[in-house]
C-alpha cells in the first residue's frame, strides 16, 4: 500500500487540535491552506514578524489570531501543533522555544537547521516531543513506489544510481540578506539526499564539487556517494538549469534485471524479463494521473504535500514517530555537513 | 449542455500536469509560429474560444494575433485565468514573499489608477480593496487590446480560490466581483477541489457563473473525490457555467474515453477545454469533442 495516511484519514483529521503557524510567507500559505482545507478553522493562530503581513492579513482573516511575538502566542494559545515556516537560519531558535515551552508536536520546513551540529542540539533538548521535518520528497508516490520495488528484489543486484534535482529559480544574479553562507546543495539538495539516504542506505561522501554562478553562494553542486551495501551513487544539484519550469527530482538506477527511472511526476521500470509486480510484464510505465486517482482529498500544490500533512495527522493520533522526524532525516543533514566540508577541500 | 469548446494554454507556457519531461518538450515545440497554427487549427476543429493565463508570453501572443491575425484574433471569446502562479513561487522562492509583492507592486504602479486605488485601500485599512486593485493592474495589458466583448469572464487561479475557501474570505470575493463589474466583466474561479467549493459558496451566498475545474473519468486533481465532485457538478451545474478542464486526465487517456465520461455529465457541463502543441491533435480532439458532446453536435 503507497498510502496508508490515506486510510480512515477522518479520524486524525477530525482529532480536536489547535494549530499554529510560524511565518506566513509562501511555504506558511501553503501549510495553512491544506490543513484548513482538510478542516476548517484548524488553524488558529499564526505568528509572523512583519507588521504589515500582520495588519493586512487579520484585516481580511478573521477566523485565525495573528501575534508578533512567538512567546505570546504559545503563552495565549497554547496550540497542540506547531508548523515553523520561516527562512532556515532562524528556525534552530523557533524550534528550541517550541520544545522549552513543551510544544508537543512540532513541524519545522526542510532544511531543518542550517547544520548537523544544530540538529543534534535540537534533538538534545527533545523530551517526549516531536519534530517533523518538510521533506514530502518520501511523499511523492513514484518514489515510495521505487522504494518498494528495490526492496521486494524486482529489480536484481544494483550496480549504479544516479540522480539529480534541478531548478531555474536562480538562472540570473541575485543578492541574499542571509549570511549562512549556503546555497543549492543545502536548500534544494536536502530532498535529493535525503532521498538517497531513504531508498539506497546512502552512508558516505566519496567527491564533492561546488560551483558559484549567481548566487554568490552554491548555485550547482556534483556529489559521489557511497552506500552501506558499497553502492556508488552519483548527484547533480542545481537551481540554476533554466530548462528547469519547477524542481525535477531524478533517480535513475541500473540493475542486473533491468533499469528504473523516477521522477515526481512518474515511474519507468523496463526488466529483462516479465515480473509479477509489474503485472507479468516487462515494462511499467505510470504516470502522476495513474498514482493520484480521487487523492488525496486536498489538492493543494503537488499531492505530496498533503500526504505529507496527513501522515503528521496520523503520528498525532497514534503517536508514532514520523518518516521525516530529526532522527530520521539526521544522517541526511550530516552528509550535507560532509559534502560543503570535502567541496571547500 | 455543452456550448463551447475552449483551447487551454498548458502547452504554450510549459506546463504539463503529467509530467515536466512533457512540458519542456512542448516548451521547445511552441514557439509563436507553432502557437498561431495550433490556434488556427483549433477553431478549423470547433474551438469557439481561448482559456489563458496572465503570462508575458500570452501577451506577445494575442498582440501578434491582433496585429496580424485579425480573423483568429476576432473569432475567439476570451476566458483570462488570473495568473499563471509559476512567476509567484519562484520569485518567492529565491526573494521571499515581502519581495514578490514588492516586485507587484512596482510593476503596477505606473498606472494612476492602481495608486490611486491602492492609496484609498491602505488608508481605509481594506487589503481585498487593495488586491481588487492588484488584479486590475495585472489585467489592464490584456484588457487594452483584447475586444472588450469577447472578454467572457475573469478566473482566479486554482491557488487563490484554494486560499479564499481555506482562510473564509467571502468579502475577498466581494471585492473582486465588483472591481470587475464596474468594467462590465464577470468574475469566475478555478478549482481542483470542487466539492469543498460548492460547500463554500453555498454556505455564503456566492453565485459565481463560471467555475473551471478538472473532469475525468480517473478523478485526477478531482478533490474531494472523483464521487463528490461528480455530485457537486451535478448540484452546481443548473446554476453555473462549469468549465471542464484536464478531460484527458493530462493525457493519460485518449480522447475517446474522455468523451464518454463526459457525455454522462454533459447536461451540467457548459464548457470543455483542450490543449496541445500538436495542430492536427488539437484539430482531432476538437472535432471529435464537438460531435459528441456540443449542442447539436
Amino acid at each position: 500500500m503507497l498510502m496508508p495516511e490515506i486510510t480512515d484519514y477522518q479520524v486524525y483529521r477530525d482529532q480536536d487540535l489547535k494549530c499554529a503557524v510560524v511565518g506566513l510567507g509562501k511555504m506558511g500559505i501553503l501549510h495553512s491552506g491544506i490543513l484548513n482545507l482538510l478542516r476548517s478553522n484548524l488553524v488558529r493562530a499564526v505568528v509572523d514578524k512583519s507588521y504589515l503581513t500582520r495588519i493586512g492579513a487579520s484585516r481580511l482573516i478573521k477566523s485565525v489570531k495573528f501575534y508578533g511575538d512567538l512567546d505570546k502566542m504559545l503563552h495565549r494559545e497554547s496550540p497542540d501543533v506547531v508548523y515553523v515556516a520561516t527562512p532556515v537560519q532562524s528556525h534552530w531558535d523557533i524550534v528550541s522555544s517550541l520544545l522549552k515551552a513543551n510544544v508537543g508536536w512540532i513541524f519545522v520546513e526542510k532544511p531543518p537547521t542550517v547544520n548537523y551540529a544544530q540538529l543534534l542540539s535540537l534533538i538534545d533538548k527533545m523530551t517526549d516531543q516531536t519534530v517533523m521535518v518538510g521533506l514530502q520528497k518520501r511523499f511523492a508516490l513514484p518514489f515510495r513506489h521505487v522504494k518498494m520495488l528495490l526492496s521486494s528484489g524486482v529489480m536484481g543486484e544494483i550496480e549504479g544510481v544516479s540522480a539529480y534535482i534541478r531548478s531555474g529559480d536562480v538562472v540570473a544574479p541575485v543578492w541574499r540578506s542571509d549570511t549562512i553562507g549556503r546555497g543549492v546543495l543545502l536548500d534544494l539538495g536536502v530532498h535529493l539526499i535525503d532521498l538517497l539516504v531513504w531508498i539506497f542506505d546512502v552512508k558516505f561522501v566519496e567527491g564533492s564539487r561546488s560551483q558559484r554562478i549567481y548566487s554568490g553562494r552554491d548555485d550547482r553542486f556534483e556529489v559521489g556517494l557511497r552506500t552501506t551495501g558499497d553502492l556508488q551513487v552519483t548527484a547533480e544539484v542545481t537551481w540554476s538549469n533554466s530548462e528547469y519550469r519547477w524542481p525535477e527530482t531524478y533517480l535513475e538506477v541500473t540493475a542486473t534485471r533491468g533499469l528504473l527511472r523516477a521522477t515526481e511526476d512518474y515511474l519507468k521500470v523496463d526488466l529483462t524479463e516479465k515480473h509479477a509486480l509489474l503485472n507479468h510484464r516487462r515494462k511499467l510505465v505510470l504516470y502522476k494521473p495513474h498514482y493520484y486517482q480521487s487523492v488525496p482529498p486536498v489538492n493543494l500544490a503537488d499531492p505530496e504535500y498533503t500526504l505529507e500533512h496527513l501522515h503528521f495527522l496520523s503520528c498525532i493520533y497514534s503517536g508514532a514517530e514520523p518518516l521525516t522526524s530529526l532522527r530520521n532525516v539526521s544522517r541526511s543533514m550530516n552528509l550535507i555537513d560532509e559534502l560543503y566540508a570535502k567541496a571547500k577541500q | 449542455m455543452v456550448e463551447e469548446l475552449l483551447l487551454g494554454d498548458n502547452s504554450f507556457i510549459g506546463v504539463s500536469h503529467l509530467a515536466q519531461e512533457k512540458a519542456r518538450e512542448e516548451t521547445k515545440e511552441a514557439n509563436l509560429g507553432n502557437k498561431v497554427s495550433v490556434i488556427e487549427s483549433a477553431i478549423a476543429g470547433g474551438a469557439t474560444g481561448f482559456t489563458f493565463s496572465i503570462h508575458e508570453s500570452n501577451l506577445g501572443l494575442l498582440t501578434h494575433l491582433k496585429t496580424s491575425r485579425k480573423d483568429l484574433f476576432r473569432g475567439m471569446k476570451y476566458y483570462i485565468l488570473l495568473r499563471d502562479v509559476q512567476s509567484y513561487v519562484r520569485k518567492a522562492s529565491v526573494d521571499g514573499t515581502s519581495s514578490l509583492l514588492k516586485h507587484e507592486l512596482m510593476n503596477a504602479l505606473p498606472r494612476a489608477s492602481f495608486l490611486r486605488d491602492a492609496i484609498i485601500a491602505s488608508v481605509r485599512l481594506k487589503p481585498e480593496d487593495f488586491a481588487a486593485a492588484l488584479l486590475e493592474a495585472q489585467l489592464a495589458p490584456y484588457l487594452k487590446i483584447l475586444p472588450k466583448e469577447n472578454v467572457i469572464a475573469v478566473l482566479l487561479h486554482e491557488v487563490f480560490t484554494e486560499l479564499i475557501m481555506a482562510f473564509d474570505l467571502p468579502n475577498l470575493v466581494r471585492s473582486l466581483d465588483s472591481s470587475l463589474q464596474k468594467r462590465g466583466m464577470t468574475l469566475g474561479f478555478e478549482t481542483r477541489n470542487f466539492s469543498y467549493f460548492y460547500e463554500y459558496i453555498s454556505g455564503r451566498e456566492l453565485r459565481p457563473e463560471y467555475l473551471m475545474t478538472p473532469i475525468n473519468p480517473l478523478g485526477y486533481q478531482m478533490a474531494q473525490s472523483k464521487d463528490a465532485v461528480e455530485k457537486a457538478v451535478d448540484c452546481l451545474g443548473e446554476r453555473a457555467k462549469i468549465i471542464a478542464i484536464n478531460v484527458l486526465a493530462s493525457g493519460s487517456i485518449d480522447i475517446s474515453q474522455a468523451v464518454k465520461y463526459i457525455g454522462g455529465l454533459r447536461d451540467r457541463i457548459y464548457a470543455v477545454t483542450s490543449s496541445s502543441t500538436n495542430p492536427s491533435r488539437i484539430r482531432r480532439n476538437f472535432q471529435t469533442l464537438g460531435s459528441k458532446l456540443l449542442v447539436g453536435g
